[in-house]
């Protein structure tokens, strides 16, 4: 994975997430949509698996970059998108 | 050559030299002081003669010569000759005839007014002395034989005394090494008795104190380590044996019967259908028993690298998700890890998979729902996980042997597939890795096994 040139690692579980977000195109993804197509998890266990690796994630892939990339709607869930500057 | 002998040589070789050294000493002084004494007594007799030869003008050469013949204090071959300052021999207390001294001598004895020298057995002493005209020179030798029977006496006593030390110090040496080394000698008879076939057999443990009852009380400790450890090879290989019997008694069966007559293909595709199942099942077990058994060997072998913990599970999950589909997981972090980093742990991939596999695999079994939690706890220097399962608990006689090769609970349905070596597996591959592995269970409330893992 690159992004400015930079090399990133990311582990499997964090690859796939970014790949899932990418495909929705924007849309918004709640933590159990997440949670079932990432970690097949069939039901919803109030889990914190997707705050953990959305964290990771964030660290590795917006920490040292402009614009972010990933964000999150309050109460509903995680979308990937190139936000205009508010 | 045994201990005893070396010891007791050893020794011997150590006091002999003392002695020898010391022998030598005092014979050498002795001699050295012999010979000083006598140089002394030639010296006192040479002056006295002078002295009466150059000063004493009544005594003549004939009456000098009865006076040193008849002195109570003469020297054995005794000769003393006086010289003028003409270097010509004016006295001599002997035949003159027999007298040979080279004008060497006397120039030597001139220039450094004294000396002592033995030769031929015999000691001389030279000095100058002060006449009217000039100086004579006073040449008077003998044979020290009083002194000379003395020392040979010494030297005679000295060797003596020698030889017998020796001989003691061998025989003492040798009967106190062979005291010394006599329980060790004990001790290897012993050992020597003790074979595979009577490893319960103990050596004597002596007085308990020194250490050659140490040594006793160590290989006692050895042994019975030994004896548990073949105790529980031989309980093994037998669990082993019997486990692998069952499934190779189904698969022959199944063809034998299958070989009776000819059938139909649907039937040959069900039985071979049947077959994999239980050549799987072998294979699997053959497995677990290789890793129990590879278990044992060097950390050097074992690849160890970065692993992600979290990940792992995950794999895990979905390597158990693809053979049964109906396995629940549920994933929960006790804290949130800030940095991913605290999650990686020194390991070896492949083993901790398995372990997680297998704690994975029974918890979804034996539970209800078949369903399994594992929550992952990071700690600063450790990360704990566990396997929560909602299951029938086990009991408290059957935890603490849980972890034992080819134990299976009393209360496990035996509809539940299984060959007991999971959990010990398990607890190999954690301990392996440093860890912990704990079980926390009551009948009626589930099983939480905890893995503990400290990291680097």
């Amino acid at each position: 994975m690159f992004r400015s040139g930079k090399v990133i690692d990311l582990t499997a579980k964090e690859y796939t997430l970014l790949e899932y977000l990418m495909r929705l195109d924007g849309r918004i993804a709640s933590r159990h949509e997440i949670v079932e197509a990432v970690w097949d998890v069939n039901f919803d266990t109030g889990t914190n698996v997707v705050e953990v690796y959305i964290n990771f994630l964030r660290k590795k892939i917006d920490r040292q970059f402009e614009p972010k990339l990933i964000h999150t709607k309050q109460g509903l869930g995680y979308f990937l998108n190139v936000l205009p500057p508010a | 050559m045994n201990i005893r002998r070396k010891l007791a040589l050893q020794f011997s070789a150590i006091v002999a030299t003392i002695l020898s050294v010391f022998c030598i000493g005092i014979y050498s002084l002795s001699e050295n002081y012999r010979q000083e004494e006598f140089f002394s007594r030639l010296e006192s007799r040479a002056i006295t003669t002078a002295r009466l030869f150059v000063t004493v003008e009544e005594v003549d050469k004939k009456l000098l010569q009865i006076i040193d013949r008849n002195s109570i204090h003469s020297l054995f071959r005794e000769k003393v000759l006086v010289f003028d300052q003409t270097d010509s021999l004016v006295y001599s207390s002997v035949d003159e005839n027999q007298v040979q001294v080279s004008p060497h001598l006397i120039g030597e004895i001139r220039q450094r007014n004294k000396i002592a020298y033995e030769e031929n057995d015999l000691e001389y002493v030279g000095l100058t002395y002060a006449g009217y005209q000039g100086d004579f020179v006073v040449i008077s030798s003998a044979y020290d034989r009083y002194g000379r029977s003395k020392l040979k006496n010494l030297r005679d006593i000295l060797i003596a005394g020698f030889l017998v030390g020796i001989l003691l110090i061998v025989a003492s040496g040798y009967i106190f090494a062979g005291q010394a080394l006599q329980p060790l000698a004990r001790i290897n008879e012993e050992i020597a008795d003790i074979g595979e076939g009577n490893l319960s057999r103990r050596v004597n443990e002596g007085n308990g104190k020194d250490e050659i009852a140490q040594l006793g009380m160590n290989f006692n400790h050895m042994l019975h380590r030994l004896e548990k450890a073949f105790a529980m090879q031989q309980q093994f290989v037998s669990s082993a044996s019997h486990e692998l019997r069952n499934p190779l008694a189904a698969i022959t069966s199944q063809l034998q019967m299958m070989l009776e007559k000819r059938r139909t293909i649907e039937e040959y595709e069900h039985s071979l259908r049947s077959l994999l199942e239980d050549t799987q099942t072998l294979v699997s077990l053959t497995n677990g028993l290789l890793l129990l058994a590879q278990s044992d060997i060097d950390k050097q072998r074992l690849l160890f690298t970065k692993v992600r913990i979290d990940e792992l599970l995950f794999a895990a999950q979905n390597e158990l998700l693809k053979a049964q589909p109906s396995f629940h997981f549920m994933f929960e972090y006790d804290t949130l890890p800030d940095d991913d980093a605290l999650l990686l742990i020194d390991g070896n991939e492949h083993l901790l998979k398995t372990a997680f596999l297998n704690l994975m695999d029974n918890a979804c079994k034996f539970s209800v729902n078949q369903t399994v939690s594992i929550r992952i706890r990071v700690e600063p220097k450790a990360i704990d996980i566990s396997f929560t399962d909602q299951g029938e608990g086990i009991p408290e006689e059957d935890q603490v042997l849980i972890f034992t090769p080819f134990f299976r609970g009393r209360h496990t349905a035996s509809n539940v597939p299984g060959h007991g070596i999971g959990l010990a597996l398990c607890q190999r591959i954690v301990s392996f890795h440093g860890g912990t592995i704990h079980l926390d269970s009551a009948p009626g409330q589930g099983s939480c096994f905890t893995i503990h893992l400290s990291r680097g």
